[in-house]
């Protein structure tokens, strides 16, 4: 372990012990630490590592979402969330290798410079409650769908150059969870929550199916990283409750850091195993928080909207399944790192573990 | 009566101008370091010397041609502090060559603080001039203005009638109100002569002055066809002392004159209808609608971040023009944040060996190369354009808050710059393989460690920027 990773931990675990010891019990501080530790010790190309101004970055992603929380006021909620999508913007370009010469239009930092535009635009006092939050949805779900504009853009995608990806989904997952949690307002109709509850759905569904249209497997996966944040912020709007979005949000971030495209890496055991359980296939943690919400809504429209996403998440998985290729696969051990065998490990035993600890605090919290 | 003290700096600068002029008549030819190290000196001892006249009572300043109350004290702190970093890095990259650019160095130091301290529209006016004077000498001399002969006489124009509207503004003055000192002027104004048409003029006069001395360098480059080679210090140092000055003649000239407090409340509002505020504002939307398209549309990348910085200015400008106690606090302590951002932005761009004449093409891939000082140059541009986390992005959100569609504008303005940094940020990342690994222009690293510095003061130390800014403006709020 080097110097700079020495420093770089000490000081990623003093904020990430003063987040969490500043409301010992909460969900959402407690998962926040766990969420960019997990991508940190699982970032399989030792992104974080090997490049320091990406290290800086991204303890820069981390210290500006820490801020948002720590201020209890909706205005620094936004402007902390608004810094850490300029951070994670700045991550996107220096990281990933697109086939031609990159076009401002391909950018995923113009996506999110319009959430930090419409984040902002929520402070115009000319605005009202009602359209505040409808500019504070449509803004999240720009951040959610920001990598639908590099489809087909990506050249070969090996496991850990997702990494930037998989911060973006963290973060967009928390700020999902804080907002829907906590600065709802209060003003608006339910007509207005119920109409987007049945919005958000379709759009998961339309991009599912959008998914067809592209053969490679990269851009199948881009859309599922889409869905699955879309997947978030209709849970969110459904008042499900904070563990289940926390969970949604930190274990979603690490399924997608482990997808490879790469054939070499898909030859070894865990590269198959991963690469799969990365699309939130049966089996894996995405799974899980799917099974935990089969039975947790009461009304008919939000059963029938968890329908539809089960629906969407199946189209994806097909799509998955055609495009990528499971061929002579390696059984060893052998070319697997102990990140890989952990995070497969995890993404086995997991689910089970993660259903019982949700039922266990939702009958604890009950009683 | 003029208490001396005021002078002290002044004194400390004559005396580097002299030290300099006898190195260059009675020294060797091998004293080029030595003048550049006395200007550096007088320069820190001066601004150390009007930073602390801050614990003299402001009253004594108050009359006679020269005014050192908080607000005059924030802009000359401001204007030395750029100065000095200009001079530093000149010093550092050992760009001072004859003694002609140490003395336009310290004729600026001069000029700046003149027109942060005037207390008479004519004084403040020949300062002006001064000062655009000792801008383009130096701008010629350091090779970053092209055109020669062209550009003085372009120049000579300009000055002309920068000096022409403000004898104009001065004898308005001196005539309606028969008072010429800014202070005096500042009380009798409160009651109206019933002749609205005058004051209006005498109000679009010192928003033409200000408007003139702000954009016209940045335009004046931007127009000439000989291709600028300025370096990043040279040519972005010099535009924000000029803008700067403008937004010293837009507060002192311009608000301190024609507002008023309003009874009962933390705002200021105008004195005449429909007053300076309003007018200001008109002008400024214009200017923050043009300004980041005309960032957007420079050929070259220095140019786009002049565009950019002047920007920054107005959009805390404009944020004064609602005239709230505490919009107006953060948004003069934006004024200190831009300077600190341009910093950065310096020394990133030093870091990478950027010139001034680069080209966007220049930019391609060099973040591949130079990582770390392309993120601090991206963070840089991030902070001056007013977004989030930095200081200003606090500005502009506590100016969205007032009840105004007038805010409106500044949406639109957040747009097209985040446009200006996205694009910057996706030409620094591309996979360009024929980028130069050139050696550092500075010959160590804390260029490239200094300005991670400022940017976590900028994201999270910025306190004392809003403090600060707070405490100039007990001069527009009469709390002296």
């Amino acid at each position: 372990m080097t110097r700079v990773e020495m420093a770089f931990l000490t000081l990623f675990s003093i904020a990430g012990g003063l987040l969490i010891y500043q409301r010992p019990f909460d969900a959402i501080y407690i998962g926040t630490v766990l969420g960019f530790l997990f991508l940190y010790a699982f970032d399989l190309r030792r992104i974080t590592v090997f490049n320091y101004s990406y290290k800086v970055l991204w303890l820069c992603v981390f210290g500006t979402v820490t801020y948002a929380f720590f201020q209890e006021s909706p205005e620094e909620f936004w402007r902390g969330f608004a810094g850490a999508a300029i951070f994670i913007g700045v991550m996107y370009e220096q990281n990933y290798r697109l086939k031609s010469e990159r076009h401002s239009s391909h950018s995923t930092l113009i996506p999110l410079m319009g959430f930090v535009v419409l984040s902002m635009s929520q402070n115009l006092a000319i605005l009202s409650a009602e359209v505040s939050f409808a500019v504070a949805v449509v803004s999240l779900v720009i951040m959610s769908t920001v990598d639908l504009g590099c489809l087909g853009q990506y050249k070969l995608i090996r496991r850990g150059d997702l990494h930037p990806l998989a911060v973006r989904s963290l973060v967009g997952g928390l700020a999902i969870t804080k907002y829907t949690a906590e600065y709802l307002p209060s003003g608006i109709s339910a007509e207005t929550l119920e109409q987007l509850r049945v919005l958000i759905p379709a759009l998961g569904l339309m991009l599912a199916i959008f998914t067809l249209f592209y053969k490679r497997a990269i851009d199948r996966f881009l859309v599922f990283a889409s869905t699955w944040s879309l997947f978030i912020l209709w849970m969110g709007l459904c008042q499900t409750s904070v563990i289940v979005l926390i969970s949604a949000a930190v274990f979603g971030s690490l399924s997608l850091i482990s997808f490879s495209e790469d054939p070499k890496e898909s030859k070894e055991f865990a590269g198959p195993f991963l690469t799969w359980s990365a699309w939130g296939a049966p089996g894996s943690l995405c799974s899980a928080i799917l099974a935990i919400n089969m039975n947790a809504y009461t009304s008919l429209q939000d059963r029938l909207g968890m329908a539809v996403w089960i629906l969407s998440l199946v189209t994806l998985w097909i799509a998955a399944l055609a495009s990528l290729e499971f061929k002579k696969i390696n059984f060893s051990l052998d070319g697997a790192s102990w990140r890989q065998v952990f995070l497969a490990a995890m993404q086995a035993l997991g689910p089970a573990a993660l259903v019982i600890g949700i039922e266990t605090v939702r009958s604890g919290v009950g009683s | 009566m003029t208490h001396w003290g005021i002078f002290l700096p002044y004194l400390t600068l004559l005396s580097g101008f002299l030290t300099v002029i006898c190195i260059d008549l009675w020294g060797e030819e091998s004293d080029v370091r030595a003048k550049s190290f006395v200007t550096l000196a007088s320069l820190a001892v001066c601004a150390i010397q009007t930073g602390l006249l801050y614990r003299v009572p402001p009253l004594i300043y108050m009359r006679g041609s020269f005014v050192l109350d908080p607000l005059s004290l924030y802009f000359s702190m401001l204007l030395l502090v750029t100065i000095l970093f200009l001079q530093l890095m000149r010093h550092l990259e050992a760009k001072s060559q004859s003694s002609h650019g140490d003395l336009l160095v310290l004729s600026l130091a001069v000029f700046g603080l003149a027109v942060a301290q005037s207390n008479r529209y004519f004084l403040g006016t020949v300062a002006i001039v001064g000062l655009t004077w000792s801008v383009l000498g130096l701008r010629m001399i350091e090779g970053t203005e092209g055109g020669g002969a062209k550009q003085l006489h372009w120049s000579m124009n300009k000055s002309m009638v920068l000096l022409t509207l403000g004898t104009f503004l001065a004898a308005l003055t001196l005539s309606f109100w028969n008072e010429s000192q800014l202070v005096e002027l500042a009380r009798i104004v409160v009651r109206p002569l019933g002749k609205p048409g005058l004051e209006t003029t005498i109000a679009v006069l010192v928003i033409g002055i200000g408007l003139m001395v702000m954009m016209w360098p940045a335009f004046q480059q931007t127009m000439s066809r000989e291709s600028a080679r300025g370096s990043w210090p040279i040519n972005l140092c010099t535009q924000l002392v000029l803008g700067l000055a403008s937004c010293a003649i837009f507060v002192r000239w311009g608000i301190q004159i024609f507002t008023k407090v309003a009874v009962g409340s933390q705002e200021i509002e105008n004195v005449f209808s429909p007053g300076f505020l309003m007018d200001t504002k008109y002008v400024l939307a214009v200017v923050l609608t043009l300004l980041p398209i005309l960032a957007l549309g420079a050929s070259r990348v220095q140019q786009g971040a002049v565009f950019l910085f002047i920007n920054g200015m107005a959009q805390a400008l404009f944020s004064m023009t609602f005239g709230n106690r505490e919009v107006i606090s953060y948004a003069m302590g934006q004024l200190g944040a831009t300077v600190l951002s341009a910093m950065a932005l310096i020394l990133a761009m030093e870091s990478m060996a950027l010139s001034g004449s680069s080209q966007w093409v220049d930019l391609k891939g060099r973040g591949q190369v130079f990582r770390a000082p392309m993120v601090a140059a991206i963070l840089s541009f991030v902070s001056v354009a007013g977004l989030a986390p930095f200081y200003n992005h606090r500005v502009l959100i506590k100016t969205l808050r007032i009840n105004s569609p007038w805010t409106l504008v500044l949406i639109f303005n957040l747009l097209v710059v985040g446009l200006f940094v996205a694009r910057v940020t996706v030409l620094a990342f591309q996979n360009e393989k024929s980028v130069p690994r050139q050696s550092l222009q500075l010959k160590s690293t804390w260029p490239e460690l200094l300005p991670y510095g400022i940017l976590i003061f900028l994201g999270i130390f910025w306190d004392c920027l809003y403090k600060y800014g707070s405490f100039s403006i007990r001069t527009l709020f009469g709390d002296l």
